[in-house]
C-alpha cells in the first residue's frame, strides 16, 4: 500500500497526530533521510508550519478574543484547537467556524462565559466580511406578486448578513476591544444580552442592536418561512410589532434582498 | 385569517411604495440608532499571508498545550458583573 492516496493520508495524520507518532513513524519509511535531517524532521518542518498557519489563521479573525485573554493565552488555546481540528477546506477563510463552541467546552476558559458568544460574533464578522454583496430587491417585483399567493412568499435575507443572539452585550465588549476605541473599555455583563445583525453595505461593516420584532421577522425569514408563518411567528413572540412597519425597513435596509415562491 | 391577510397586504404594498430608488442602501445611512463601524479592514488571508511562519515554525507550535498555565491576562479583566444565568 504506497498509493498517493495513502501517503497524503499518513502526512494528513503525521500533522495532527499526539505525541505517540505512528504515523510519523510509518511516513518516514518514504522519506530518503539527507545528513542531518532525519524524515521525522523531515515532518516535524511542515508540521509547525501548518499547525502556525491555523492558529495564526484564528488570531486573524479573532482579534478581539485575542485582545481579551493576551497572546500566551490565546497562542495556547489556538493550538490546542488546531491540533485537533483539520482544514477541511482548501480555503483559509473557512477555517475556524467552529472556534466558539470549542471555547465553550474549554475548561481554562470557562471563567470567560462571554468568550464563546464574542468568537461567534467575530466568525459573523469574517463571513460577512466576505460574503458574496447581493443586489437590492426590486420593490416593484412584489406588486406582480397574484393576491392569493402572498402568504407563500419566501424572503431571503442578505447573502453579507447574519444574526446572532447572545445573553451578553458582545457587541459593547466587541466595541470597546476595536483598536481605535479611547474609552475607557469596561463593560458591565450585567447589562444584560442582545440580538444583533452582523451585515455590510458595500466596503461599511455594521453590527445594529435589534429590536424584538425585527429580529423575529428576520430570524423566521432565515429559517425559510413563507410570509404567512412569518407573521404568525411575529404575533406570537411579538404581539406589539407591526409587520407592515418591519416589512419596508428591512426591505430599505438591504437586509432582505430577495425573495422566492 | 382575513385579518393576515390584509395584514401582509398592507407590509407588502408599504414595500410596493418605497419604489427602486429607495432601495440603493445609501437611503438609510443617516437613520437613528444606526451603529457604523469605520476604519476596521482586516488584511486578506490566504496561505502567503502567514507564510512568515514557514519552515521554522513558532517556537511554540509544538509545545504541549497541556504544559500551560492558563491565566487570562487580556483586556478581561476590564469586564465586570455577570450574574446571567443559563442560555
Amino acid at each position: 500500500m504506497s498509493s498517493l492516496r495513502h501517503i497524503q493520508a499518513l502526512f494528513c495524520e503525521s500533522i495532527f497526530e499526539d505525541q505517540s507518532g505512528s504515523a510519523v513513524n510509518e511516513l518516514s519509511r518514504y522519506i530518503t533521510p539527507r545528513p542531518g535531517l532525519s524524515p521525522q524532521d523531515h515532518v516535524k518542518i511542515y508540521r509547525r508550519s501548518v499547525l502556525a498557519k491555523l492558529a495564526e489563521a484564528l488570531s486573524e479573525i479573532y482579534p478581539v478574543c485575542l485582545k481579551l485573554v493576551g497572546e500566551a493565552f490565546f497562542s495556547a488555546m489556538a493550538h490546542t484547537f488546531v491540533r485537533q481540528t483539520p482544514s477541511r477546506s482548501p480555503d483559509l477563510g473557512e477555517y475556524g467556524h467552529d472556534f466558539g463552541d470549542f471555547i465553550e467546552g474549554f475548561e481554562p476558559a470557562a471563567t470567560l462565559p462571554y468568550l464563546p458568544d464574542v468568537a461567534r460574533l467575530e466568525w459573523a464578522w469574517h463571513r460577512v466580511y466576505h460574503a458574496e454583496a447581493a443586489e437590492p430587491l426590486d420593490p416593484e417585483s412584489l406588486a406582480r406578486v397574484p393576491a392569493d399567493q402572498q402568504g407563500r412568499i419566501r424572503f431571503h435575507l442578505a447573502p453579507s448578513s447574519r444574526l446572532l443572539k447572545s445573553i451578553y452585550p458582545v457587541h459593547r465588549i466587541w466595541q470597546v476591544n476595536q483598536t481605535e476605541y479611547d474609552g475607557d473599555g469596561r463593560v458591565d455583563l450585567d447589562d444584560g444580552g442582545i440580538r444583533l445583525l452582523v451585515w455590510r453595505q458595500g466596503f461599511d461593516m455594521h453590527i445594529n442592536p435589534l429590536d424584538e420584532g425585527t429580529w423575529y421577522v428576520l430570524k423566521s425569514c432565515r429559517d425559510g418561512n413563507d410570509f404567512a408563518t412569518v407573521c404568525e411567528n411575529l404575533e406570537q413572540r411579538a404581539p406589539n410589532a407591526d409587520i407592515s412597519a418591519i416589512l419596508p425597513e428591512l426591505v430599505e435596509r438591504g437586509w432582505i434582498s430577495s425573495f422566492s415562491l | 385569517m382575513k385579518d393576515r391577510k390584509t395584514m401582509m397586504n398592507t407590509a407588502l404594498a408599504g414595500v410596493v411604495a418605497l419604489g427602486i430608488g429607495a432601495v440603493s442602501g445609501n437611503a438609510i445611512a443617516g437613520k437613528e440608532g444606526f451603529e457604523k463601524c469605520l476604519g476596521i479592514v482586516k488584511a486578506g488571508q490566504n496561505d502567503c499571508g502567514t507564510s512568515k511562519h514557514a519552515c521554522a515554525g513558532q517556537s511554540t507550535s509544538d509545545s504541549g498545550a497541556t504544559e500551560w498555565v492558563y491565566v487570562p491576562e487580556g483586556t478581561c479583566t476590564k469586564i465586570v458583573g455577570g450574574k446571567i444565568k443559563g442560555k
